[in-house]
């Protein structure tokens, strides 16, 4: 088991293949974080002696995520859970053929899970990347992406309580500039 | 709004939760004071005061989320977020109304990434080999080279934006309407025998044996190449720059076209007078080459051992190759008078005049990246030339008859003839290769890809060679009249054939890697099993023949042994046929782009799909000119091929009409951007220039 503590002083009780879904956790607990390598040596060598093995982490010390809130936390943990076992995916992200593949698909679960309101979307996707929850982060972008498709500028400023801060001159302008864009 | 770090530390610092003591006096006070107004105020006002609110907050009133509750997330989230949100936008029209919704979404929308991406899946990018020359060496250092449409003029930087708006306005241009040009009319009905174009210029060759030269960007005639004594049989225009590797591409190419409509000022019947006396204009055109052209003749443009050779890559349709170097563009001219003649653009000078054929030049092709040409005539010979110093490198003899067609490919050379047979030539050591016998009737035209041949005649079959045996690999049958026009497509493993009986087909053939063994000869002569398969169905709107569509494909023996039990019959199929003009077929292209692309990867299937179109043209004597979009055989309910994949290829789908129908059509050629129709309206001879391309660039 990990402890997670949130920034309002939760603390969360979860399975290590449910927290290691998110490669921040799996690497701070792998030991892979050169800081807390680094932290450790320092120790080791202030000490002069080897540092006991819970003090990197492994069990009763909670990790502190001051970056996100209990409810967030809890909502990025179900969609762990539901996800546990799966492969994680592989680095490179940004090559030529991923780009293609892309598509704005979202299973019906991830669906279900991400209809939540426009704050928590925000948060939720802010979590997923420091985190470093990429699929939960894709969903979050493109349930985003989602909102805004075939809508008109009008409906996008209505549905996020936008501000229309264009001169009519510059307005004008631009949607002179964007025309080639619309259906012929 | 506030950046999204000091959201959540506020969120967690000064809520209702907060613990300090002066906060839950200031809360308790606010409270006091709310309880008084709050009951009053209109809905929308609570509202607001609801959306100030954080998550935990409302968790922990139990207030559950409402929709109402809004955010503008885009703006809120750290910039590389929301780029990463916009790159989920697959389409351009919803990025850019996003752009028009206010100021910071505007600035997201401009990032370069998001159009990097959006060019990407429309498959926008690709065949790495696409004319470069005219890039500034700004817009070559961001090596963009690489991309399918090439706007011109490039007066602006290359960004992604503009060019996936430039290449997407091309598509929609070929969709619903191109722009008209120019429309030239001839005083009489002068017949129009031939036609190239490249990304500068337009070369059409007449019967009265002057040669034409226009704008390809205006559409304007810049000059009239007089000389020849007799009707033009070919033209060929040489591009100019780019000899392979370090090509000197000089600075002012991009002031070329420019330059040319001062000089231009020259009359036609002027210039040709020039140029009618070519010998003392020699001198101004030694910087014409390259000063890798060593004077002892040992010259690397006419080495074909050199491993990266220029001339791998395959003919296209539009007669137009790549240069070897050279500064200006060239126009190859061959006619009835027996000559060739070599022509500068830029000057309209006529640099050499090659005699050797003892008879009417018929068929003219250019090596890619050399400065040789090869020709066929009706005295039965093939020559090779070198244009560049203008002399008769070799004569190859063989053919019993006029040579009717040829192709080209690396170093070797197919030419059909009208003596029934094809033959492959080494272009270096001149020497015959092979001798194709099958065909029955004249051979009217060849494509060639390097390993596998295509030819057909007369005698209404599409017969397969290989560079590796004599014997014919697969007859493809379907037509039922002369096959005229022939383009065999390497990385789609297709074959598009037209008729004189107005019908395409396009077959799919093995890949190129079923050709890699070497047939051992039966000792007996092998007779070509038939293959029957499935009438090819017809797409709606266009009628079948009024002849029973006799579909077969015949196969070599030998063939089929060698793979064994996955034989070679299960690739060759009828992926479309239709009859796509009421007469013979004049012309038939894959638009340039997507030829260039099918022999630099396999970027083509991808791309189809992917989005970009791909667009078929033909030309029929019935008078019109049609776009086909060649469309996804994933739809199909054609069996699919066991193996090995023709790709995306698949039926053909009429667009539209490009042009008002005509009394007859002598030549068409498409090329990116530009579509040229030669055409005979009302006892005149019309030229159509038309452009795809994105006025807003012009």
């Amino acid at each position: 088991m990990v402890i997670l503590a949130t920034s309002d002083n939760e603390q969360f009780n979860v399975d290590k293949e449910v927290a290691e879904r998110s490669v921040l956790i799996k690497n701070m607990l792998e030991g892979e974080n050169p800081i807390a390598l680094a932290v450790a040596f320092v120790y080791m060598k202030l000490n002069g002696s080897f540092i006991r093995h819970e003090d990197v982490g492994e069990s009763d010390q909670s990790i502190p995520l001051p970056n996100i809130t209990s409810p967030v936390l809890k909502k990025v943990l179900e969609y762990c859970e539901h996800h546990r076992g799966e492969p994680l995916p592989s680095g490179d992200t940004d090559n030529a053929d991923d780009v293609r593949k892309r598509t704005t698909d979202i299973s019906e679960w991830d669906q279900k899970f991400i209809t939540v309101d426009q704050e928590m979307l925000f948060e939720i996707i802010l979590a997923a990347n420091y985190l470093d929850i990429k699929p939960l982060l894709d969903v979050g972008c493109k349930t985003v992406a989602n909102m805004i498709k075939g809508k008109t500028p009008e409906e996008i400023r209505k549905l996020f309580n936008i501000v229309n801060d264009f001169t009519p001159e510059e307005e004008a302008q631009i949607k002179k500039e964007n025309e080639w864009a619309e259906d012929r | 709004m506030s950046s999204p770090q000091t959201r959540v530390s506020s969120q967690t610092g000064i809520g209702l939760i907060s613990s300090t003591a002066h906060d839950i006096a200031a809360a308790i006070a606010w409270s006091q004071e709310a309880h008084k107004h709050l009951p009053h105020l209109p809905l929308f006002a609570l509202e607001s005061v609801v959306s100030y609110l954080s998550p935990i907050q409302l968790a922990h009133l139990q207030i559950p989320s409402v929709s109402s509750r809004k955010l503008d997330i885009l703006t809120c989230l750290p910039t590389e977020l929301s780029l990463h949100v916009l790159g989920f936008v697959n389409d351009a029209k919803t990025l850019s109304r996003a752009g028009r919704v206010c100021r910071t979404w505007n600035i997201l929308i401009r990032d370069e990434s998001i159009w990097k991406k959006l060019c990407l899946r429309k498959g926008f990018v690709f065949h790495g080999d696409s004319n470069s020359s005219g890039l500034s060496a700004h817009q070559r250092a961001i090596d963009y080279s690489g991309y399918a449409y090439i706007p011109r003029p490039l007066d602006k930087p290359f960004s992604f934006r503009s060019y996936f708006k430039s290449s997407q306005t091309i598509e929609n241009n070929y969709l619903h309407s191109g722009h008209l040009l120019r429309t030239h009319r001839s005083q009489d009905a002068g017949i129009v025998s031939s036609l190239a174009l490249d990304s500068s210029w337009i070369v059409v060759g007449l019967a009265n044996g002057r040669v034409h030269v226009f704008s390809a960007r205006t559409g304007i005639l810049a000059r009239t190449l007089s000389g020849h004594q007799a009707g033009v049989w070919c033209v060929w225009i040489v591009e100019r720059g780019r000899a392979g590797m370090d090509t000197p591409l000089h600075t002012e190419t991009l002031d070329e076209e420019e330059e040319d409509y001062t000089t231009s000022a020259i009359p036609g019947s002027l210039s040709s007078s020039l140029s009618s006396s070519d010998m003392p204009f020699q001198s101004i055109f030694d910087n014409l080459y390259p000063p890798n052209a060593s004077p002892d003749g040992h010259d690397e443009a006419l080495n074909f051992d050199s491993p990266n050779s220029p001339s791998n890559k395959q003919s296209v349709l539009s007669n137009s190759s790549d240069g070897w170097g050279q500064a200006n563009s060239l126009v190859v001219s061959a006619a009835c008078d027996r000559t060739l003649r070599v022509w500068d653009v830029k000057t309209g000078y006529c640099i050499h005049i090659l005699r050797g054929h003892r008879s009417t030049v018929r068929c003219l092709k250019m090596f890619h990246g050399r400065p040789i040409a090869v020709t066929g005539g009706r005295d039965a010979t093939v020559r090779i030339w070198d244009i560049r110093k203008g002399r008769l490198l070799g004569t190859l003899e063989g053919h019993t008859d006029s040579v009717r067609c040829l192709d080209v490919y690396g170093d070797m050379i197919v030419s059909g003839s009208y003596d029934c047979s094809v033959r492959l030539w080494s272009a270096k050591t001149h020497q015959c290769l092979r001798v194709y016998n099958g065909h029955y009737h004249q051979v009217y035209t060849v494509a060639f890809d390097g390993r596998r041949i295509v030819s057909g005649g007369l005698d209404t079959g599409v017969r397969l060679w290989s560079i590796d045996s004599n014997d014919c690999v697969a007859l493809l049958q379907g037509h039922t009249a002369l096959v005229c026009q022939l383009q065999l497509s390497g990385i789609t493993n297709t074959v598009i054939s037209g008729s004189a009986d107005g019908r395409i087909i396009i077959f799919g053939i093995p890949p190129e890697s079923a050709f890699n063994h070497k047939t051992t000869s039966p000792t007996s002569t092998p007779r070509p099993t038939t293959l029957t398969l499935p009438a090819p169905t017809f797409p709606q709107g266009v009628s079948p023949p009024s002849s029973p569509s006799h579909s077969a494909l015949s196969l070599h023996p030998s063939h089929r042994r060698s793979q064994g039990s996955d034989t070679l019959s299960d690739t060759f199929r009828i992926i479309s046929s239709i009859t796509a003009h009421t007469s013979s077929i004049t012309s038939l292209q894959i638009d340039e782009g997507s030829l260039n692309s099918l022999y630099n990867g396999r970027e083509w299937m991808k791309q189809r799909k992917h989005g970009k179109r791909k667009w078929l043209i033909s030309a029929g004597t019935d008078g019109r000119v049609l776009l086909w979009d060649i469309g996804d055989n994933s739809e199909g309910n054609l069996p699919s091929p066991t193996k090995y994949s023709q790709g995306s290829i698949g039926k053909l789908i009429q667009v539209r009409p490009l042009t008002e129908p005509s009394d007859g059509l002598w030549k068409t050629a498409i090329r990116d951007d530009i579509l040229v129709i030669c055409c005979s309206r009302g006892g005149r001879t019309i030229l159509e220039i038309w452009s795809f391309k994105d006025e807003d660039i012009l």
